[in-house]
């Protein structure tokens, strides 16, 4: 920025002093906008380079539960009813609630259980029964980071929104930055998609905080974008496009979302049943009664459906609840959700990707690119190069501020002096707040506070707003 | 100036967003629901030993009787077996009318039974089960048919089943 201004001065004609001019009020935009900004992208940085390698960190860590070595004797794995069989012989009070095959033949069968009100994953040898061990549920390894990246650890909506927040103004500095780095009057791919490593001080840094941040802006852009979907206020705007447009989810598409009921054929169903601790059905007075599939049956109907492992079965939750079917392939296109009457093994819905509608399609590769799923390594790498960058790109930012932060204030770039640019550029960015409805809010929640509270004590004015 | 674009802009963040939740509450309920094919297993108030007793299923699918199944068979095992299935006996069943499949089956002994239907009409699939009580069956029968049921529920890997832990 210095050198270009430097260069402006030499130059003075009225186009420049224009752009001069604009450059002015964006930077001033982007330095506040980067100073809310940063502490957030420092953490999601983290915890989402951490995050990507989520299946080769588990793998290690849980080695001993989630792995076994496959017989050699050619023996085939247990029925999905003694894996649970002996499961329960563990935890007797347990109520199984899941089970999960993977593709991997010497992967553990992971069951889903509540003890307790405790929810955990009981990882068992399909082969042979032995129970491996436990996990319970939110206390993985890398949950921790997933709390951290979506909800800061401290948790709760607030914590969301702020997540979101950072993420919709770094938009709007990845567009801000963009124009500033914009070569203005001379085109040289020093100090532009080449940093100038011979200068020393505020050159160096802008160009260790430019020109990295020029090259992974497309890659920044694109996580905040995937990363959209999941978000409080933008995310929720997304799906109900999607819903109003028919291009979204089908209904049942997924597992977690609502569910069909099976139908009550009579009265005098058996009680107890797969979603019951026993697992098996009381004999009743009547002559005869419906009884719930097992779990066995639910998994032969799956396979026949083409339902292709890693698939997770949910129980039914009671009467007339479904046994679902649900896979959690890691690339798009093999996703599958079926739900299947627990009494005749009806397949009630069966959605796969293909009936997914556009927008749908564009979620789920979206969300798989975002979290390093889409393209194996190489997808996993760039994520963590991004992250890295981000991390660096905050770094550098701090250096100059810092080079340039007087004692007594906060440092910010001077106010423009051209009034009706700076409405000008208000009003774009007002233009972003309607995209971004956070960012819409805070631009007037700030401009509000900043108007008829800041500005009348006039030591925040002054520390605030600079020069 | 400022303050009017400011309240301007508020009006139209209003405005999407009130679409926005029209929007969502237009959303079509359609129902992916793939079988409509029902069956239902009806057997005797009671059953006796020994004598012939039958057995029938009623294949509706979309409310209309289905007559031309393309498999419909009835599978009969002791309870005592579990599910597991062990020494079932399958009998085909014959359509009668209306959707009407029967089987007819005699039964030797006192107890509990599973009788489970294996339905194809085109793609779709249905086996419904019931348990059926069979003559007089004691309560302290009842409760060994529940405890065999328990080791039995293992089925289909008797190689293994012997693992103990």
């Amino acid at each position: 920025m210095e050198a270009n201004q430097a260069v402006q001065t030499n130059a003075v004609s009225v186009k420049t002093k224009s752009k001069a001019s604009f450059y002015q009020i964006v930077w001033r935009w982007h330095f506040y906008a980067g100073l809310f900004a940063a502490p957030f992208l420092i953490v999601l940085a983290i915890s989402g380079g951490v995050y990507l390698f989520k299946p080769q960190i588990e793998s290690m860590l849980y080695q001993n539960m989630y792995y076994v070595e496959q017989p050699t004797d050619g023996s085939t794995a247990l029925a999905p009813s003694a894996l649970i069989h002996f499961v329960q012989q563990m935890h007797p009070n347990g109520q199984i609630n899941s089970i999960m095959f993977y593709d991997d033949t010497t992967r553990t069968v992971e069951i889903g259980m509540v003890d307790n009100d405790i929810a955990s994953s009981v990882f068992v040898n399909p082969y042979s029964g032995e129970v491996m061990g436990s996990l319970i549920s939110g206390e993985r390894f890398t949950d921790f980071f997933v709390k951290m990246h979506s909800e800061l650890i401290i948790g709760g909506t607030v914590a969301n929104y702020l997540v979101e927040l950072a993420a919709c103004w770094t938009v709007i500095l990845l567009l801000t930055g963009l124009y500033m780095w914009w070569p203005r009057n001379r085109a040289s791919i020093w100090g532009t998609v080449l940093p100038r490593l011979g200068q020393k001080g505020k050159v160096f840094w802008r160009d260790m905080h430019a020109v990295p941040a020029f090259w992974l802006s497309l890659f920044i852009l694109i996580l905040v974008l995937t990363g959209l979907p999941w978000s409080a206020v933008t995310g929720k705007q997304i799906s109900s496009l999607a819903t109003s447009t028919n291009t979204g989810y089908p209904p049942y598409a997924l597992g977690s979302g609502a569910k069909p009921e099976s139908t009550l054929k009579t009265k005098d169903v058996a009680k107890g049943g797969p979603w019951a601790t026993e697992n098996l059905p009381v004999p009743v007075s009547t002559a005869s009664s419906y009884v719930p599939l097992t779990i066995n049956e639910a998994v032969i109907i799956a396979e026949g459906a083409k339902v292709e492992k890693p698939y997770r079965v949910i129980m039914p939750k009671n009467e007339k609840g479904v046994y679902t079917v649900t896979t959690s392939h890691t690339v798009p296109g093999g996703e599958a959700t079926l739900h299947l009457d627990q009494y005749s093994g009806a397949i009630l819905s069966d959605v796969r990707y293909a009936d997914y509608g556009i927008m749908g399609k564009a979620i789920t590769v979206g969300i798989a690119l975002h979290e390093g799923r889409l393209f194996g390594l190489a997808n996993q790498l760039l994520g963590l190069i991004t992250c890295l960058g981000v991390i660096g790109i905050v770094v550098s930012s701090f250096v100059m501020w810092r080079k340039r932060k007087p004692q007594t204030k906060l440092g910010s770039p001077t106010p423009s002096k051209d009034k009706n640019r700076t409405r000008v550029v208000f009003f774009l960015m007002l233009v972003m707040g309607i995209l971004m409805p956070l960012v819409g809010i805070s631009i007037i929640v700030v401009f509000v506070l900043d108007r008829f509270v800041l500005s009348r004590i006039k030591p925040v004015k002054e520390w605030l707003h600079g020069a | 100036m400022m303050k009017k674009i400011a309240v301007g802009i508020m009006l139209a963040l209003v405005l999407v967003s009130s679409a926005a939740c029209t929007a969502s509450t237009d959303t079509q309920k359609k129902q992916h629901v793939s079988s409509q094919l029902n069956a239902e297993i009806i057997t005797p108030e009671s059953i006796a030993l020994k004598q012939e007793t039958v057995l029938q299923v009623s294949l509706t699918d979309h409310n209309e009787p289905v007559t031309k199944a393309d498999l419909v068979h009835f599978e009969i095992w002791d309870a005592k077996k579990g599910q597991g299935k062990e020494g079932s006996q399958m009998i085909s069943a014959q359509h009668e009318k209306d959707g009407l499949y029967t089987v007819s089956a005699t039964f030797e002994q006192n107890g509990v039974y599973f009788v489970q239907t294996h339905i194809s009409v085109g793609e779709q699939h249905v086996m419904p089960k019931k348990q059926l009580i069979v003559g007089e069956v004691s309560a302290e029968e009842l409760k060994a048919v529940q405890e065999e049921m328990l080791k039995h529920e293992m089925g289909g890997s008797e190689g293994h089943g012997g693992h103990h832990h």
